[in-house]
């Protein structure tokens, strides 16, 4: 060891308290110098200086936020902070309650990234355990509230209400209720013949208003 | 519109007054409970025309408020107006029976000034949570609970009576108000021994039982009243009793053993591509790391279980939480102040139209109302400004894709006196840094309209410029996108939105919290006072573990890897669209239009042809048609970026075979993709291709291949014939016969 050695300074490098930046950021020092190569910056200080407009951008510093801290710590915060709330009996009602997750859905879904990393499902092909899961979902719900058709969910219960009367402003009176005759489900299965009052105005008018539309439909597919 | 059962558990038989909306030519809105459902009379058999609510209690923990997913279900007449998405049973390309989403083109997506409904992000992952719970549970483990409930409900109702309360609602489910000298004081009591109940202000109180609720806490409760639990008081009046069967449907009998639940969830998991298994480039979208020591937190009880209305000073570290992370959001885009109140980026949009809306009010200007809105604009854009009232101006664009300035100007001069705002999204939907934004807002600003920044493309923002920076004055985050809040396939998110200083006082706030929010604020746009709260644990671990530096280094990563896919593709696929130094933002937009004159293929084949090499196609036909925008986030190594950019390469080769003749122009693997592991293995294979090319096309995919389970979905078909509900006993019994 020679004598500049300072071990509080070795230390905190030891320490490694920004650690999880490359965790999170995946591309190591080495590939990064050669993406920067293949796309023509000196640094990413300078990748930087040329994307962004130079009467926006901002200084480096603009931000003040805490300094980085490691998994183990940023985890000792929040453990911390959940443990200034009290988890006492709420018998509050409201549209909350008190449930048991079970563990099996806990464990599996929940924390598992199989179910909370992907993308709402418009690849239908490789969406297929999860539209069976929202297909389960929208049974249940048809189920319980004996509705032919319900949809794969919406933000919270205060939206779904605003949804619904804004629905009910557009589509005027009530009409004749055409699945009285039978199982409710069963409904769903035959195909419609154009005399709920959501089909006023019928295809033609529907295709007209798509004429004159400025912006372009999405094809339902937009992100 | 009726409560079922009332917010104080009032049960009521509701026929007479939904016949008596439909005489005066009203539709009827239930806004029901699910856990009730099961042993009462639902409201489809009463007539409603809509019932919506939450299925929180399902199994989804309260999380100070959300995330949780609200239900809308209606009549077959509306099925097309509908709100947000709807899963349906199809066929593949084989005839098989497949899912998707249905009925895609109904008018909210197409009627985008008239819209009447945003919603875009929703609740998937909550909704998968509360369905498998009633897989799990059934039909009887569902009665069992509702019962048990029901059962705790009426012996605390039994020693309410006897200990010389009044029983508000004789009739009741799960919900008890109790009126009567006493009541003011119990909720105190209540308190002190470690209950929250409902104190009401008419000095009732009400007390609503739940599944967790046990035997030594109901003889507590009994005691806090005074009286033992001796009879149970009467409940649910019998004309009200369920007498329809639920959840008959085989899905819900079939996994009750935790080894076959444990491999039903383990068969759908693997049927799907998800960032476990490879990256996810959809543009627009941000499908960066969600870290797990991010996610960790959020199944602890001290986040998981507090309810939203719980007393403030049982919520501190909630509180802190929140005040920490908007003060950093604050810093990440140089706004006065934040709301954390909207559920989502759509919710986000509207509450700050909202906040703008009251702005201009407030200076006697309420009839601004023209919002300019970019050609270029995501759907939600549109819709949620004619969701607050403004009406929806559409201006250009250049043939850049950006926003054509001379037009601009033309709008806000032809509108001076009623413009109200300019929607714009920044980095560009086309995933360019504008380099007239600044302009831009000082067109809007100079004729008395205010900027609204839509904050989808954050990612490549944060810490190089920022919303204030570009001159907007209220901006949404998806909380979902640049701060790593999963997608959870379909929602959950946050859409918080920042305001400059002169809009703070103007934020959402909330009716039952008054701390939550200004006292001069419009109102609340969730339900919840701070929206999805139980998930903000994420987004607060990652700004800590990245600190300034750290997310900075994350931004220019993001466009250092766009950047680098757009060089690696360009000399395969024309990349529209760069700024002025001739690069990308933070994704980048391949031209696949010329591939359907050159080879019959469209941008469909080549995203499902991905799905042979066991990638995500990037975002589809937006927000151009006929081309491919990928967004590969600072997540991805050059590793991955590089396979994906080989499958990319490989694709185009195929359609130059095509062109060339080498390939079939109508039996090719482009047009064939996706091909099952069953089309492989069967003894018969009636392509021109080789089986090998078609399900191990590049050497890499044979170390992991991910076998797409059926093949390309008809949609056409399955919205001709609508099933979107689990196929019933009958089903399968004609399948057997
Ligand atoms: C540009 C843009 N704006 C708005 C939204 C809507 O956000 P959210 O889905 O969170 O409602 C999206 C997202 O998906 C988007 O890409």
């Amino acid at each position: 060891m020679d004598g500049h050695f300072d071990p509080l300074a070795e230390l905190g490098a030891l320490e490694n308290a920004d650690g999880f930046v490359s965790r999170h950021v995946a591309p190591s020092e080495t590939e990064i110098a050669a993406m920067l190569r293949e796309v023509g910056a000196a640094s990413l200080d300078d990748l930087a200086a040329k994307a962004v407009p130079a009467a926006i951008r901002g200084a480096p510093d603009a931000m003040d936020l805490p300094p980085a801290a490691d998994e183990v710590a940023v985890l000792a915060e929040l453990r911390g902070l959940a443990g200034q709330n009290e988890c006492k009996r709420s018998l509050i009602g409201q549209g909350y309650y008190g449930t048991h997750v079970p563990p099996v859905i806990g464990r599996n879904i929940l924390e598992n990234p199989g179910w909370y990393t992907a993308y709402t499902p418009y690849q239908a092909e490789i969406a297929q355990g999860r539209l069976e899961a929202l297909l389960n979902f929208q049974t249940m719900v048809c189920d319980l509230t004996s509705m032919p058709i319900a949809n794969a969910s919406l933000l919270d219960e205060a939206t779904a209400t605003a949804e619904a009367m804004t629905m009910a402003r557009g589509v005027g009176p009530a009409p004749a209720d055409p699945r009285r005759a039978g199982d409710p489900r069963g409904a769903a299965r035959r195909p419609d013949h154009g005399r709920g009052a959501g089909r006023r105005g019928g295809d033609r008018r529907r295709q007209a208003l798509r004429r004159r539309a400025a912006i372009p439909r999405h094809h339902g597919r937009r992100p | 519109m009726l409560q079922y059962p009332g917010t104080t558990g009032a049960v009521r038989d509701l026929r007479a007054e939904i016949a008596a909306a439909h005489e005066a030519g009203a539709l009827a809105i239930v806004c029901a409970d699910l856990l009730s459902l099961v042993m009462l009379t639902p409201p489809g058999e009463m007539g409603a025309d809509v019932v919506v609510g939450s299925a929180q209690r399902f199994g989804v923990p309260m999380g100070f408020g959300g995330p949780h997913a609200g239900f809308f279900a209606t009549r077959e007449a509306f099925k097309r107006q509908m709100p947000g998405r709807l899963v349906g049973v199809s066929q593949d390309a084989a005839g098989n029976p497949a899912l998707r989403l249905a009925l895609q083109t109904r008018e909210q997506h197409i009627r985008r000034e008239k819209a009447t409904s945003n919603i875009c992000t929703a609740q998937v992952l909550l909704a998968v949570m509360a369905g498998m719970y009633a897989v799990w549970h059934g039909p009887e483990g569902l009665r069992r609970i509702a019962r048990r409930v029901h059962l705790q409900a009426r012996l605390l109702a039994g020693a309410a009576v006897r200990a010389g309360f009044t029983l508000r609602h004789p009739a009741f489910f799960d919900t008890l108000t109790l009126d009567g000298d006493d009541a003011a004081a119990l909720a105190g009591r209540a308190s002190a021994a470690g209950f929250n109940f409902r104190a009401l202000p008419d000095g009732g109180v009400s007390v609503a039982l739940d599944e967790t609720v046990t035997r030594e806490e109901l003889g507590q409760l009994a005691g806090l009243l005074g009286a033992p639990l001796l009879d149970a008081a009467a409940g649910v009046p019998e004309a009200l009793v369920r007498t329809s069967r639920v959840l008959t449907a085989p899905v819900f009998s079939a996994y009750h053993a935790e080894h076959e639940m444990l491999r039903y969830l383990k068969r759908l998991e693997d049927r799907d591509v998800a960032l476990n298994r490879s990256m996810i480039p959809l543009g627009s979208c941000t499908m960066k790391l969600n870290a797990t020591a991010e996610m960790v937190p959020v199944s602890w009880p001290g986040f998981a279980d507090i309810h939203p209305f719980a007393p403030a000073e049982q919520t501190r570290g909630y509180l802190t939480l929140i005040e920490r992370l908007s003060g950093w959001l604050c810093q990440v885009t140089g706004f006065a102040a934040v709301s954390l109140q909207p559920n989502a980026g759509s919710q986000g949009e509207y509450a700050g139209l909202l906040a703008i809306r009251a702005f201009h009010a407030s200076r006697g200007e309420a009839q601004r109302d023209v919002c300019l809105i970019p050609s270029s604009a995501h759907g939600t854009n549109p819709a949620s400004a004619v969701m607050a009232g403004y009406r929806v101006v559409v201006t250009g664009c250049d043939r850049d894709g950006n926003v054509d300035l001379a037009d601009l100007r033309a709008k806000a001069a032809q509108h001076e006196g009623r413009l109200a705002a300019l929607m714009v999204t920044y980095p560009s939907t086309h995933g360019v840094f504008e380099e007239g934004i600044r302009d831009i807002c000082e067109v809007v600003h100079r004729h008395g309209g205010q900027v609204y920044m839509d904050g989808a493309n954050m990612n490549a923002q944060v810490g190089l410029t920022s919303p204030a920076s570009i001159g907007a004055d209220v901006c949404h985050l998806n909380l979902h996108k640049t701060f790593c809040i999963p997608h959870g396939g379909g929602g959950p998110g946050i859409g918080p939105i920042g305001v400059a200083a002169h809009l703070a006082p103007f934020l959402p706030n909330h009716p039952m919290r008054p701390d939550v929010g200004p006292a001069s604020g419009f109102g609340p746009v969730s339900a919840a006072p701070f929206g999805s709260a139980g998930i903000l644990p994420i987004s607060y671990a990652y700004i800590r573990m990245m600190g300034a530096a750290g997310l900075r280094r994350a931004t220019t990563v993001a466009i250092l890897n766009a950047n680098y896919m757009a060089a690696r593709l360009r000399p395969h696929y024309p990349v529209l669209y760069a700024g002025a130094q001739g690069l990308v933002a933070h994704e980048c937009i391949l031209d696949c239009r010329g591939f359907q004159a050159e080879a019959g293929v469209g941008v469909e084949d080549i995203a499902k042809r991905l799905q042979d090499y066991g990638f995500h196609a990037p975002t589809m036909s937006w927000p151009v048609t006929g081309t491919l925008m990928i967004e590969p986030t600072e997540s991805e190594s050059r590793a991955e970026i590089d396979r994906f950019c080989d499958a990319m390469i490989a694709i185009r080769a195929e359609v130059a075979a095509i062109a060339a003749g080498t390939l079939d122009r109508a039996d090719n693997p482009l047009k064939h993709a996706p091909h099952t592991m069953g089309e492989a293995a069967a003894a018969d294979w009636p392509h021109a291709y080789p089986r090998e090319q078609a399900v191990f096309p590049l050497p890499f995919v044979r170390a992991a291949k991910y076998w797409p389970p059926v093949k390309r979905v008809d949609n056409a078909h399955g919205d001709r014939n609508l099933v979107c509900t689990c196929p019933p006993m009958e089903d399968y019994a004609q399948a057997a016969d």
